[in-house]
């Protein structure tokens, strides 16, 4: 058994007081925070190992080289990637969406075909696709939501069809909250052919993810939001896909020969990671997963279950809260998106900034699906393994205590 | 500074009063000028409709939506530019944004002696993240009315 009491104490920031008051930290989905194991791994490649890698025959570089290679078969054996060199290295999920939208949309699209994406997503698998469907004259199809943020899947035979050649969607909705059937999904998009990606921003880090069941093609994820340091993530592709995409970006390490002429392409994922990498935040990347195996990712997921189902009970008491997205804990991720009326989410989040309690305000970067649902914005307190009920009851009372303060004036 | 002095500190009596009741509420029945703003980060909106007579603004009407400050602020702008010259509304726009755009002025003793009923608003300085909620009408106005 996980005593997830006693895993506050790896965490040094959340013995923070923030305003006078102990730091509650729900703004999960946002970043989350680092433990110490996280903040020593790279402390302990600046202090002993840092070099450039795959590059000097010196013994730094040859650790190094060990060390951000170690990471990637780490993060290979977290997600069940059958393959090293499944595993690309990019800043986070938006760089690895534009590098799929970029090199394999480029080279894969004609005027005929279409992209489906569904109207959960965040701003990073929008954008890049709008933008490709311009270059490409193909076209943007939306899979709709149901009023409660689920995906309404009763015409899903009319927007996915066999023009459709890629999927694109997110796993768990970083506005609402959702959990998406992508099982289901990714099987209709094989019986048309389709590509399929998975952004997995909001899920990688919550929950138990197996790329080799799930069978999708491509799976995005950001290191920052699963305890690692920011600008590092990762994108997992399906090896001959990735073979067969061009370049995204050139420069060095990508390349196998250049002469004044031209350049022939690295194998993956060298041909994918141009340039120095992130080697420490690599490293770091590393250590995050290790300590996540090491607590389990099954027993993670349990714990935020046990505080959304307590959080969620516990705000529904709140006079006149309308909570978004689902009910049920089987399909909502451990985050809350809510309004509270006649108190806009920044007054809020300022208010509770006073009390020392972090939550997220505003749209969430998933603007058109606030919209939607009714909302100009929310307030969104997401959780991780560090938090407790305790923080939660201090976090219903202080919305409580602000409906006082905002309305008694 | 205890937590209860600090959001006392951005929340004045006075500009929780005003967000609630900002005022201008009156639909006008032909509109000389219109300018809106919006945040993009937040979803704070404004629509300012305004009747102009010789270049004054002689009435305004005035829809919001967005979080307590951003009312408050925008209020409180509705007032200082009524009844004025767009060449002196450009004047005090400039005036209030500069104050919050320059660090260590506190003590601010303005040109326009209008801008002294903004007086409530200025401690949200202190708040680097929501001087974009105070500022949001005034730049709207500033980059919109002349
Ligand atoms: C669902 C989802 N997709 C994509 C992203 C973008 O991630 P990043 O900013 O780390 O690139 C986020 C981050 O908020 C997210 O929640």
């Amino acid at each position: 058994m996980v005593d997830f009491k006693t895993i506050i104490k790896d965490f040094p920031i959340l013995k923070r007081r923030i305003n006078e008051n102990k730091l509650i930290y729900f703004d999960n989905a946002a970043t989350s925070q680092k433990p110490k194991v996280v903040i020593d791994a790279l402390s302990n490649f600046y202090s002993n190992n840092n070099a450039n890698i795959h590059r000097g025959v010196h013994t730094l570089s040859m650790e190094a080289t060990y060390l951000y290679d170690e990471a990637k078969e780490k993060i290979a054996e977290f997600i069940n990637a059958p393959n090293n060199n499944s595993i690309i290295f990019t800043r986070g999920t938006t760089e690895s969406l534009n590098l799929i939208a970029d090199s394999w949309g480029q080279s894969n699209l004609k005027e005929s075909d279409s992209i489906v994406i569904t109207e959960l997503e965040h701003h990073s698998n929008i954008v890049p696709w709008q933008e490709l469907i311009k270059k490409t004259k193909s076209k943007l199809r939306y899979i709709p939501i149901n009023t409660d943020g689920t995906l309404n899947l009763a015409n899903i035979n009319n927007i996915i069809t066999k023009n459709t050649k890629l999927i694109s969607m997110t796993h768990v909705s970083n506005g609402i909250g959702t959990i998406n059937n992508i099982k289901k999904i990714i099987k209709i998009a094989k019986s048309v052919g389709a590509t399929t990606v998975i952004d997995a921003a909001q899920s990688v880090p919550h929950m138990p993810i197996d790329v080799s069941d799930l069978d999708c093609d491509f799976l995005t994820f950001s290191g920052h939001k699963m305890l690692a340091p920011t600008g590092i993530g990762v994108l997992y592709g399906k090896k001959e896909l990735l073979e067969s995409m061009p370049p995204y970006q050139k420069g060095g390490d990508m390349i196998l020969e250049v002469t004044y002429d031209k350049a022939t392409w690295n194998e993956i994922p060298f041909k994918f990671e141009a340039g120095t990498p992130n080697i420490a935040g690599a490293i770091g990347l590393g250590a995050a997963t290790n300590y996540l195996m090491k607590i389990g990712m099954q027993n993670i997921r349990d714990h935020e279950i046990e505080i959304t189902k307590y959080a969620y009970n516990n705000l529904m008491n709140v006079d006149g809260i309308e909570i978004l997205g689902p009910e049920n804990t089987d399909i909502r991720a451990g985050l809350i998106s809510f309004n509270i009326p006649n108190i806009h989410p920044h007054d809020l989040g300022t208010f509770l900034d006073s009390k020392g309690i972090a939550i997220r305000t505003g749209h969430h970067c998933a603007m058109p699906l606030i919209k939607k649902l009714g909302h100009h914005s929310s307030a969104r307190a997401s959780f991780y393994l560090y938090n407790t009920n305790h923080e939660v009851d201090k976090f219903t009372a202080e919305i409580n205590n602000s409906i006082k303060y905002f309305n008694n004036v | 500074m205890s937590e209860k002095n600090n959001l006392d500190f951005v929340y004045k009596e006075e500009i929780l009063k005003r967000s609630i009741n900002p005022g201008f509420s009156s639909e006008l029945s032909k509109v000389d000028k219109f300018i809106s703003g919006l945040n993009p980060f937040c979803g704070d909106e404004v629509k300012f409709h305004f009747n102009l007579s010789h270049n004054n603004i002689t009435n305004i009407y005035l829809e919001l939506e967005g979080c307590a400050i951003h009312k408050a602020s925008s209020s409180l702008l509705a007032e200082v530019i009524l009844n004025e010259n767009i060449n002196t509304i450009q004047k005090v726009c400039d005036e209030f944004i500069s104050f919050f755009n320059t660090k260590n002025n506190s003590n601010q003793k303005f040109q326009n002696h209008k801008l002294q009923i903004t007086n409530p608003i200025h401690s949200v300085k202190s708040n680097q993240i929501r001087i974009k909620c105070v500022l949001l009408s005034w730049n709207a106005i500033y980059n919109n009315l002349f």
